[in-house]
Protein backbone atom coordinates (compact mmCIF):
# COMPACT_ATOMS: atom_id res chain seq x y z
CA UNK A 1 0.00 0.00 0.00
CA UNK A 2 1.22 3.21 -1.04
CA UNK A 3 1.37 6.29 2.00
CA UNK A 4 -0.35 8.27 0.04
CA UNK A 5 -3.18 5.91 -0.03
CA UNK A 6 -2.65 5.10 3.67
CA UNK A 7 -3.24 8.68 4.92
CA UNK A 8 -6.67 8.67 2.16
CA UNK A 9 -7.64 6.00 4.25
CA UNK A 10 -6.62 7.76 8.12
CA UNK A 11 -8.61 11.00 6.95
CA UNK A 12 -11.82 8.78 5.67
CA UNK A 13 -11.68 6.91 8.96
CA UNK A 14 -14.50 7.29 11.09
CA UNK A 15 -13.29 8.19 14.92
CA UNK A 16 -16.13 8.05 17.64
CA UNK A 17 -16.95 11.79 18.83
CA UNK A 18 -18.33 13.75 21.69
CA UNK A 19 -22.07 13.67 22.33
CA UNK A 20 -23.78 15.51 20.47
CA UNK A 21 -26.45 17.45 22.51
CA UNK A 22 -24.15 18.04 25.14
CA UNK A 23 -21.53 19.67 22.50
CA UNK A 24 -24.16 21.83 21.07
CA UNK A 25 -25.39 23.00 24.50
CA UNK A 26 -21.76 23.79 25.39
CA UNK A 27 -21.14 25.71 21.57
CA UNK A 28 -24.77 27.53 22.20
CA UNK A 29 -23.79 28.68 25.20
CA UNK A 30 -20.07 30.20 24.57
CA UNK A 31 -19.82 33.73 23.93
CA UNK A 32 -18.61 35.39 20.06
CA UNK A 33 -15.11 34.05 19.25
CA UNK A 34 -12.52 36.72 20.30
CA UNK A 35 -11.03 38.94 17.35
CA UNK A 36 -7.93 40.25 17.38
CA UNK A 37 -7.46 44.52 16.29
CA UNK A 38 -5.77 43.69 12.75
CA UNK A 39 -8.72 41.35 12.01
CA UNK A 40 -11.41 43.64 13.28
CA UNK A 41 -9.70 46.70 11.13
CA UNK A 42 -9.32 44.29 8.31
CA UNK A 43 -13.11 43.36 9.00
CA UNK A 44 -14.56 46.62 9.07
CA UNK A 45 -12.50 47.98 6.06
CA UNK A 46 -15.09 45.65 4.32
CA UNK A 47 -18.07 47.73 5.47
CA UNK A 48 -16.46 51.31 4.22
CA UNK A 49 -18.71 52.33 1.40
CA UNK A 50 -17.06 51.75 -2.16
CA UNK A 51 -17.73 55.21 -2.49
CA UNK A 52 -15.65 56.46 0.00
CA UNK A 53 -12.56 54.29 -0.90
CA UNK A 54 -13.84 55.67 -4.92
CA UNK A 55 -13.56 59.46 -3.45
CA UNK A 56 -10.55 58.69 -1.65
CA UNK A 57 -8.80 56.96 -4.49
CA UNK A 58 -10.12 59.56 -6.59
CA UNK A 59 -8.19 62.68 -5.06
CA UNK A 60 -4.81 60.96 -4.54
CA UNK A 61 -4.94 60.07 -8.32
CA UNK A 62 -6.15 63.63 -9.40
CA UNK A 63 -3.71 65.19 -7.12
CA UNK A 64 -0.74 62.52 -8.46
CA UNK A 65 -2.01 63.23 -11.95
CA UNK A 66 -2.08 67.30 -11.73
CA UNK A 67 1.57 66.72 -10.16
CA UNK A 68 2.95 65.01 -13.00
CA UNK A 69 1.30 67.58 -15.35
CA UNK A 70 2.17 70.22 -13.86
CA UNK A 71 5.30 70.03 -11.70
CA UNK A 72 5.97 72.82 -10.25
CA UNK A 73 2.59 73.37 -8.87
CA UNK A 74 2.65 69.58 -7.41
CA UNK A 75 3.21 70.56 -3.80
CA UNK A 76 0.54 73.08 -3.64
CA UNK A 77 -1.99 71.50 -5.97
CA UNK A 78 -1.34 68.31 -3.96
CA UNK A 79 -2.32 70.14 -0.64
CA UNK A 80 -5.39 71.88 -1.59
CA UNK A 81 -6.54 68.65 -3.03
CA UNK A 82 -6.09 66.24 0.38
CA UNK A 83 -8.90 68.07 2.68
CA UNK A 84 -11.38 66.21 0.28
CA UNK A 85 -9.90 62.99 0.90
CA UNK A 86 -9.61 64.00 5.08
CA UNK A 87 -13.61 64.67 4.34
CA UNK A 88 -14.45 61.18 3.50
CA UNK A 89 -12.73 59.99 6.85
CA UNK A 90 -14.52 62.26 8.61
CA UNK A 91 -18.25 61.69 6.95
CA UNK A 92 -17.42 58.11 7.96
CA UNK A 93 -17.62 58.77 11.57
CA UNK A 94 -20.89 59.89 11.32
CA UNK A 95 -22.38 57.41 9.04
CA UNK A 96 -24.40 55.15 11.88
CA UNK A 97 -26.06 58.64 12.95
CA UNK A 98 -26.81 59.73 9.41
CA UNK A 99 -28.54 56.50 9.06
CA UNK A 100 -30.39 56.26 12.64
CA UNK A 101 -27.92 52.81 13.29
CA UNK A 102 -26.43 54.24 16.78
CA UNK A 103 -28.65 52.19 19.08
CA UNK A 104 -28.60 49.26 17.06
CA UNK A 105 -24.83 49.34 16.68
CA UNK A 106 -24.57 49.89 19.99
CA UNK A 107 -26.15 46.60 21.03
CA UNK A 108 -24.17 44.69 18.16
CA UNK A 109 -21.12 42.34 19.02
CA UNK A 110 -18.50 44.78 18.12
CA UNK A 111 -19.97 47.58 19.51
CA UNK A 112 -20.08 51.22 18.00
CA UNK A 113 -16.63 52.44 19.40
CA UNK A 114 -14.93 49.81 18.27
CA UNK A 115 -16.66 49.41 14.98
CA UNK A 116 -15.76 53.46 14.67
CA UNK A 117 -12.60 53.46 16.35
CA UNK A 118 -11.74 50.35 13.31
CA UNK A 119 -13.00 51.79 10.57
CA UNK A 120 -11.43 55.75 11.03
CA UNK A 121 -8.01 52.94 11.72
CA UNK A 122 -8.65 51.37 8.37
CA UNK A 123 -9.42 55.00 6.47
CA UNK A 124 -6.30 56.53 8.32
CA UNK A 125 -3.76 53.83 7.28
CA UNK A 126 -4.76 54.47 3.99
CA UNK A 127 -4.79 57.68 3.84
CA UNK A 128 -1.41 57.67 5.18
CA UNK A 129 -0.16 55.08 2.77
CA UNK A 130 -1.54 57.49 -0.03
CA UNK A 131 -0.03 60.69 1.66
CA UNK A 132 3.64 59.22 2.10
CA UNK A 133 3.41 58.15 -1.97
CA UNK A 134 1.94 61.72 -2.54
CA UNK A 135 4.58 63.07 -0.48
CA UNK A 136 7.25 61.51 -1.96
CA UNK A 137 5.91 61.96 -5.65
CA UNK A 138 5.22 65.66 -5.86
CA UNK A 139 8.88 66.43 -5.16
CA UNK A 140 10.16 69.93 -2.87
CA UNK A 141 11.71 67.31 -0.09
CA UNK A 142 10.06 64.43 1.41
CA UNK A 143 9.78 66.53 4.73
CA UNK A 144 8.51 69.30 3.66
CA UNK A 145 5.91 68.40 1.01
CA UNK A 146 4.70 65.93 3.90
CA UNK A 147 4.23 68.93 6.47
CA UNK A 148 2.46 71.18 3.34
CA UNK A 149 0.34 68.08 2.49
CA UNK A 150 -0.70 66.63 6.29
CA UNK A 151 -1.22 70.16 7.30
CA UNK A 152 -4.51 70.98 5.44
CA UNK A 153 -5.90 67.39 5.61
CA UNK A 154 -5.37 67.43 9.24
CA UNK A 155 -7.28 70.72 9.39
CA UNK A 156 -10.16 69.69 7.09
CA UNK A 157 -10.28 66.63 9.09
CA UNK A 158 -10.76 68.48 12.61
CA UNK A 159 -13.29 70.92 11.09
CA UNK A 160 -15.34 67.80 9.74
CA UNK A 161 -15.33 65.85 12.70
CA UNK A 162 -15.95 68.63 14.71
CA UNK A 163 -19.30 69.19 12.26
CA UNK A 164 -20.16 65.61 12.18
CA UNK A 165 -20.15 65.60 15.96
CA UNK A 166 -22.06 68.75 16.38
CA UNK A 167 -24.82 68.11 13.84
CA UNK A 168 -27.00 65.64 12.90
CA UNK A 169 -27.84 63.33 9.36
CA UNK A 170 -26.91 64.95 6.40
CA UNK A 171 -26.24 68.87 7.76
CA UNK A 172 -22.70 67.13 9.39
CA UNK A 173 -21.73 65.59 5.93
CA UNK A 174 -22.75 69.04 4.40
CA UNK A 175 -20.67 70.37 6.92
CA UNK A 176 -17.73 68.50 6.54
CA UNK A 177 -17.82 69.21 2.61
CA UNK A 178 -17.83 72.63 3.15
CA UNK A 179 -15.01 72.22 5.65
CA UNK A 180 -12.87 70.51 3.06
CA UNK A 181 -13.98 73.26 0.10
CA UNK A 182 -12.93 75.94 2.84
CA UNK A 183 -9.61 74.12 3.52
CA UNK A 184 -8.63 73.51 0.22
CA UNK A 185 -10.29 77.57 -0.92
CA UNK A 186 -6.93 78.10 2.02
CA UNK A 187 -4.62 76.32 0.48
CA UNK A 188 -4.59 78.03 -2.68
CA UNK A 189 -5.16 81.55 -1.19
CA UNK A 190 -2.06 80.56 0.87
CA UNK A 191 -0.43 79.72 -2.71
CA UNK A 192 -1.73 83.29 -3.91
CA UNK A 193 0.41 84.55 -1.20
CA UNK A 194 3.51 82.86 -1.98
CA UNK A 195 3.59 80.75 1.79
CA UNK A 196 4.66 77.26 0.05
CA UNK A 197 8.49 78.71 1.05
CA UNK A 198 11.05 77.94 2.66
CA UNK A 199 10.58 81.17 4.84
CA UNK A 200 7.20 80.38 6.15
CA UNK A 201 7.48 76.86 6.74
CA UNK A 202 8.26 77.21 10.35
CA UNK A 203 4.78 78.56 10.35
CA UNK A 204 3.79 75.28 8.19
CA UNK A 205 5.25 72.71 10.95
CA UNK A 206 3.74 75.37 13.98
CA UNK A 207 0.02 74.67 11.73
CA UNK A 208 0.53 71.12 11.19
CA UNK A 209 1.78 70.30 14.97
CA UNK A 210 -1.31 72.91 16.22
CA UNK A 211 -3.73 70.77 13.62
CA UNK A 212 -2.68 66.99 15.04
CA UNK A 213 -3.28 67.98 18.55
CA UNK A 214 -6.78 69.54 18.03
CA UNK A 215 -7.37 66.79 15.61
CA UNK A 216 -6.71 64.00 18.25
CA UNK A 217 -8.83 65.77 20.87
CA UNK A 218 -11.56 66.04 17.93
CA UNK A 219 -11.54 62.19 18.02
CA UNK A 220 -11.19 62.12 21.20
CA UNK A 221 -14.30 63.92 21.78
CA UNK A 222 -16.09 61.67 19.00
CA UNK A 223 -15.22 58.59 20.60
CA UNK A 224 -16.47 59.85 23.70
CA UNK A 225 -19.58 60.98 22.72
CA UNK A 226 -20.00 57.16 21.84
CA UNK A 227 -19.05 56.43 24.88
CA UNK A 228 -22.17 58.72 26.48
CA UNK A 229 -24.70 56.82 23.77
CA UNK A 230 -23.71 53.89 25.54
CA UNK A 231 -24.54 55.24 28.92
CA UNK A 232 -27.72 56.67 27.99
CA UNK A 233 -29.17 53.45 26.12
CA UNK B 1 -11.67 28.86 13.15
CA UNK B 2 -14.49 26.38 12.25
CA UNK B 3 -15.66 25.79 16.15
CA UNK B 4 -17.53 22.60 15.77
CA UNK B 5 -15.06 21.09 13.41
CA UNK B 6 -12.06 21.98 16.45
CA UNK B 7 -14.49 21.12 19.06
CA UNK B 8 -14.23 17.58 17.49
CA UNK B 9 -11.02 17.57 16.75
CA UNK B 10 -10.44 18.83 20.58
CA UNK B 11 -12.41 16.18 22.17
CA UNK B 12 -10.62 13.16 19.87
CA UNK B 13 -7.15 14.56 21.07
CA UNK B 14 -8.21 14.63 25.34
CA UNK B 15 -10.17 11.17 24.14
CA UNK B 16 -6.95 9.73 23.13
CA UNK B 17 -5.07 11.13 26.13
CA UNK B 18 -7.46 10.67 29.30
CA UNK B 19 -9.67 8.03 27.81
CA UNK B 20 -12.53 8.41 29.28
CA UNK B 21 -15.77 10.16 27.29
CA UNK B 22 -16.55 12.44 30.01
CA UNK B 23 -13.26 13.47 30.99
CA UNK B 24 -12.34 14.27 27.40
CA UNK B 25 -15.27 16.18 27.29
CA UNK B 26 -14.62 18.33 30.01
CA UNK B 27 -11.18 19.17 29.93
CA UNK B 28 -12.24 19.50 26.29
CA UNK B 29 -14.93 22.50 27.16
CA UNK B 30 -12.66 23.71 29.63
CA UNK B 31 -9.83 24.38 27.07
CA UNK B 32 -12.78 26.37 24.93
CA UNK B 33 -13.98 28.36 27.82
CA UNK B 34 -10.42 29.51 28.62
CA UNK B 35 -10.13 30.27 25.13
CA UNK B 36 -12.82 32.62 24.44
CA UNK B 37 -12.96 33.96 28.34
CA UNK B 38 -9.72 36.44 26.73
CA UNK B 39 -6.28 36.45 26.21
CA UNK B 40 -6.02 34.10 23.76
CA UNK B 41 -2.65 35.20 21.17
CA UNK B 42 -3.12 35.99 17.20
CA UNK B 43 -5.81 34.00 14.98
CA UNK B 44 -3.55 32.09 13.18
CA UNK B 45 -2.15 30.59 16.49
CA UNK B 46 -5.50 29.90 17.93
CA UNK B 47 -5.61 25.96 17.27
CA UNK B 48 -2.04 25.78 18.68
CA UNK B 49 -3.38 27.76 21.77
CA UNK B 50 -6.34 25.41 22.61
CA UNK B 51 -4.21 22.10 21.77
CA UNK B 52 -1.43 23.23 23.98
CA UNK B 53 -4.00 24.39 26.53
CA UNK B 54 -6.17 20.80 26.41
CA UNK B 55 -2.27 19.36 26.94
CA UNK B 56 -1.74 20.84 29.97
CA UNK B 57 -5.76 20.26 31.09
CA UNK B 58 -5.37 16.86 30.35
CA UNK B 59 -2.01 16.25 32.81
CA UNK B 60 -3.75 18.20 35.69
CA UNK B 61 -6.85 15.76 34.82
CA UNK B 62 -3.99 12.69 34.25
CA UNK B 63 -2.77 13.65 37.94
CA UNK B 64 -5.75 14.32 39.93
CA UNK B 65 -8.20 11.29 38.78
CA UNK B 66 -6.95 7.54 38.05
CA UNK B 67 -6.83 7.32 34.40
CA UNK B 68 -9.13 4.86 33.18
CA UNK B 69 -7.97 2.54 30.27
CA UNK B 70 -8.75 3.54 27.41
CA UNK B 71 -11.81 1.13 26.01
CA UNK B 72 -11.60 0.09 22.49
CA UNK B 73 -13.90 2.01 20.28
CA UNK B 74 -16.49 -0.10 19.15
CA UNK B 75 -16.91 0.13 15.53
CA UNK B 76 -20.22 1.08 14.21
CA UNK B 77 -21.72 -1.54 12.47
CA UNK B 78 -21.48 -0.54 9.05
CA UNK B 79 -18.03 -0.34 9.50
CA UNK B 80 -16.07 -1.76 6.39
CA UNK B 81 -13.07 -4.75 6.80
CA UNK B 82 -10.56 -2.21 5.33
CA UNK B 83 -11.46 0.08 8.40
CA UNK B 84 -11.18 -2.56 10.60
CA UNK B 85 -7.71 -3.62 9.74
CA UNK B 86 -6.48 -0.32 10.08
CA UNK B 87 -7.75 0.24 13.54
CA UNK B 88 -6.15 -3.15 14.42
CA UNK B 89 -3.11 -1.90 13.25
CA UNK B 90 -3.32 0.92 14.19
CA UNK B 91 -4.05 -0.59 17.86
CA UNK B 92 -0.52 -2.26 17.07
CA UNK B 93 1.46 1.18 17.53
CA UNK B 94 3.10 2.71 20.76
CA UNK B 95 0.83 5.13 22.54
CA UNK B 96 2.43 8.23 20.95
CA UNK B 97 2.79 6.79 17.68
CA UNK B 98 -1.09 6.39 17.92
CA UNK B 99 -1.07 10.38 18.91
CA UNK B 100 1.20 11.46 16.35
CA UNK B 101 -1.02 9.39 13.38
CA UNK B 102 -4.44 10.75 15.19
CA UNK B 103 -3.49 14.65 15.24
CA UNK B 104 -1.60 14.36 12.04
CA UNK B 105 -3.83 12.60 9.71
CA UNK B 106 -7.07 12.13 11.49
CA UNK B 107 -7.48 15.29 12.27
CA UNK B 108 -5.34 16.66 9.70
CA UNK B 109 -3.52 19.10 11.94
CA UNK B 110 -0.26 21.40 10.62
CA UNK B 111 3.12 19.84 11.33
CA UNK B 112 3.29 23.61 13.98
CA UNK B 113 0.11 22.74 15.49
CA UNK B 114 1.27 19.31 16.62
CA UNK B 115 4.66 19.85 17.06
CA UNK B 116 2.96 22.43 19.95
CA UNK B 117 0.39 20.43 21.15
CA UNK B 118 3.19 17.52 22.15
CA UNK B 119 6.06 19.49 23.14
CA UNK B 120 8.49 18.51 20.26
CA UNK B 121 10.00 20.17 17.71
CA UNK B 122 9.02 20.07 14.00
CA UNK B 123 11.94 18.29 12.88
CA UNK B 124 10.81 15.77 15.35
CA UNK B 125 6.94 15.36 14.77
CA UNK B 126 8.48 15.40 10.62
CA UNK B 127 10.45 12.50 11.39
CA UNK B 128 8.20 10.49 14.10
CA UNK B 129 5.27 10.67 12.29
CA UNK B 130 6.86 9.26 8.81
CA UNK B 131 8.13 6.51 10.95
CA UNK B 132 5.10 5.80 12.94
CA UNK B 133 2.87 5.90 9.37
CA UNK B 134 5.89 3.57 7.81
CA UNK B 135 4.72 1.00 10.67
CA UNK B 136 1.26 0.64 10.39
CA UNK B 137 1.69 0.80 6.99
CA UNK B 138 4.03 -2.17 7.09
CA UNK B 139 1.88 -3.68 9.83
CA UNK B 140 -1.40 -3.16 7.60
CA UNK B 141 0.35 -5.17 4.91
CA UNK B 142 1.47 -8.00 7.65
CA UNK B 143 -2.21 -8.40 7.96
CA UNK B 144 -3.19 -8.84 4.27
CA UNK B 145 -3.60 -12.64 3.09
Amino acid sequence: MRKKELKARLAALAVPGPDLARKRAFLRALPPAPVSHLRLILGQAGYIRPLTWAVSAGVFALALGLGRMFPADAVWVASALTPFAAMTAAAETGRSARHGMEELELAARFGLRSVALARMGALGLAHLILLILLAAESGGGFFRTGVYILTPYLAADLLGLAAVRRLRGREGLYAAAGAAALTAGLCVGLHSARAYTPDNFRWWLLALVLAAALTGREYLKTIRKTEELSWSL
Amino acid sequence: MDIEREYDKLYRYCRRRLGSREQAEDVTQEAFARYFAGGPPGEGRALRWLYVTARNLCADEYRRRKPEPLPPDLPAPDTSLEDLALRQALARLTAEEQELILMRYVNQERVSAVAAATGMSRFAVYRRTAAALEKLRRALEEDEP
